[in-house]
């Protein structure tokens, strides 16, 4: 997916919103990577819109079940 | 260096394994021929990040001892192999590319290297790469493409490829996590082969992602790349292929009829380089020639393959790299820490939605495995771009690889499926240009049938490029 496929006309995410979100990830981030970090989750969280309708029921993530033939 | 020696360092491990087994070659004379070759080229080229000169001596000279004993090992036995330096090796210096631990010395070998050394095969060097198989490197500056040193030789598994490509290996190792083994393979003009997820086992690999991380193949054919995977899978039930088989499927006139191939299409970017559609249409020529019965079809699910690859790899790689990344992060290249910043942020249920819509995509895949035998398409909708950068421009259009690739080859690793890169043909700029063959889980042995036939075929993959024995002579070796 090309970048320009997220762009909206507002920001969801602001450099505070992200701040908070890589403070509690253990980061301490300048203005500089907060900028670049904000714009970023900002795309993605608008390209995750891209599967919305896709229904996902049923469909589970990778689960270790501990079977024997399960270990992957 | 004689015409003799460059075609020995060229020559195929079908071909030149069978000398060994022969003793009409020595493992020693190869070895050491190789080096040579690395001795002199790789200041230039940068394939390699370490080299181990005198252990490799050391068991070109334990093979040949075998070899007059009777102990044959296969047909890996005494060939110089290459391994991406994010694959560990007892002993050897593995440093990701990266200046975060450049002097780790693991003791103990990755299972594809202990499945090698098993197999005969000298270990010569650990290969560049992009760092951690994520972004360029601060550390290494990427190796030449052989083809055209002004180009790009891809990644991340690029020292991988350019050391095949330039007569420096006979085979080699990468990783391969959207991608990173076929995006290179197709740069540098060599065969790529990403195989099933979890055929190879991928202890030892240094993780870029779990969830996506496969060992790949390099080699200059199809029969080569199957002597590899052979000698390093984890046995599957009817999933071994061999030379032998590859050999007499390719004899016959028509070694593709009744088999229906779906062409790939439905990607974002597509049908915009001229040379690239040259190529594609005339190895459809080829194909439709050796019998097979070849369709457009929609890809399902191609264009979320971008989003999908970033929800999952981006967090996977923060996670592993969380302690390195919190406390070092000035080491890392900008591009690494870009990504690792918001992998660390994306949400759980992003990540988790994410890898369910993986089974989405794996159910749609096993349908249209039901009406086609393999898909074909490119690797890459352009030719290879500037070295250096991510970009390539076709007319007026700016292609970023980063956008592309996760369609073109990542959709393989978010299903699994195998799928191989083989030379296709070349662009105006004398860069070639990958030919990618996709199939059925565990279904190696029928992409590597297709793409055996089709060298038969062709001669794309005999072409040899113009570096490094066309460096000048006063930078050779500097």
């Amino acid at each position: 997916m090309a970048d320009d496929e997220a762009e909206g006309p507002e920001a969801r995410v602001t450099t505070e919103d992200a701040r908070v979100l890589a403070e509690l990830s253990g980061l301490d981030l300048s203005p500089a990577r907060l900028e670049v970090l904000a714009a970023g989750l900002d795309r993605f969280i608008r390209g995750m819109s891209l599967i919305d309708g896709v229904d996902l029921t049923g469909h589970r993530p990778p689960v270790r079940t501990f079977r024997e033939d399960d270990s992957r | 260096m004689s015409g003799a020696d460059r075609d020995l360092a060229f020559a195929p491990v079908s071909v030149v394994g069978e000398q060994i087994r022969r003793r009409e070659v020595s493992p020693v004379e190869l070895v050491q021929c190789v080096l040579e070759r690395i001795e002199r080229f790789d200041g230039q080229m940068r394939a390699y990040i370490s080299v181990i000169a005198e252990t490799a001596v050391e068991e070109a000279r334990r093979a040949e001892r075998e070899l007059g004993e009777g102990r044959y090992r296969g047909p890996l036995h005494g060939i110089p192999i290459a391994v991406k330096d994010n694959i560990i090796a007892r002993g050897t210096r593995t440093t990701c590319a990266s200046l975060i631990e450049p002097d780790w010395l693991p003791d103990e070998d990755a299972a594809v290297v202990a499945k090698l050394r098993t197999a005969g095969a000298v270990l010569v060097g650990k290969a560049n790469l992009f760092e951690y198989a994520f972004s360029m490197s601060p550390a290494f500056p990427p190796p030449l493409n052989p083809w055209n040193a002004a180009k790009s030789s891809s990644g991340s598994s690029s020292g991988s490829a350019v050391a095949v490509a330039s007569g420096m290996a006979q085979a080699s190792i990468g990783s391969d996590t959207g991608g990173s083994g076929r995006q290179p393979a197709t740069a540098n003009g060599v065969v790529g082969l990403k195989p099933t997820f979890g055929r190879i086992d991928a202890t030892g690999v240094v993780p870029l992602s779990w969830s996506l991380d496969t060992v790949s193949i390099f080699g200059r054919t199809s029969l080569d790349a199957s002597i590899m995977l052979d000698a390093t899978s984890d046995a599957q039930p009817g999933a071994t292929t061999t030379a032998t088989d590859l050999a007499s499927a390719g004899k016959r006139d028509r070694p593709l009829a009744s088999r229906r191939i779906a062409l790939a299409v439905g990607y974002s970017v597509e049908g915009i380089d001229p040379d690239v559609e040259a190529a594609i249409a005339g190895a459809l020529d080829v194909l439709r020639r050796l019998g097979a019965i070849v369709e457009e079809v929609q890809l399902p699910h191609v264009r979320a393959a971008g989003l999908i690859q970033r929800a999952i790899m981006l967090p996977e790689a923060a996670a592993f790299h969380h302690e390195a990344h919190r406390s070092s992060a000035d080491r890392f290249g900008e591009a690494a820490v870009t990504r690792l910043d918001l992998g660390g942020v994306i949400p759980a249920t992003a990540y988790l939605r994410a890898q369910q819509f993986r089974e989405v995509m794996v159910g749609e895949y096993r349908q249209l495995f039901t009406r086609y035998d393999a898909i074909v398409g490119p690797a890459n909708p352009t030719r290879v771009g500037p070295a250096g950068e991510w970009s390539t421009t076709v007319g007026d259009r700016v292609i970023d690889l980063r956008d592309v690739a996760p369609e073109y080859t990542g959709l393989h690793n978010l299903t699994g499926m195998p799928a191989i890169v083989i030379p296709g043909g070349f662009s105006t700029e004398g860069t070639p240009i990958g030919l990618q063959i996709a199939g059925p889980w565990w279904e190696e042995a029928r992409i590597l049938g297709i793409a055996h036939a089709f060298e038969q075929a062709t001669d794309w993959h005999r072409q040899r490029p113009p570096l490094p024995d066309g460096l000048p002579e006063q930078v050779a070796g500097a």
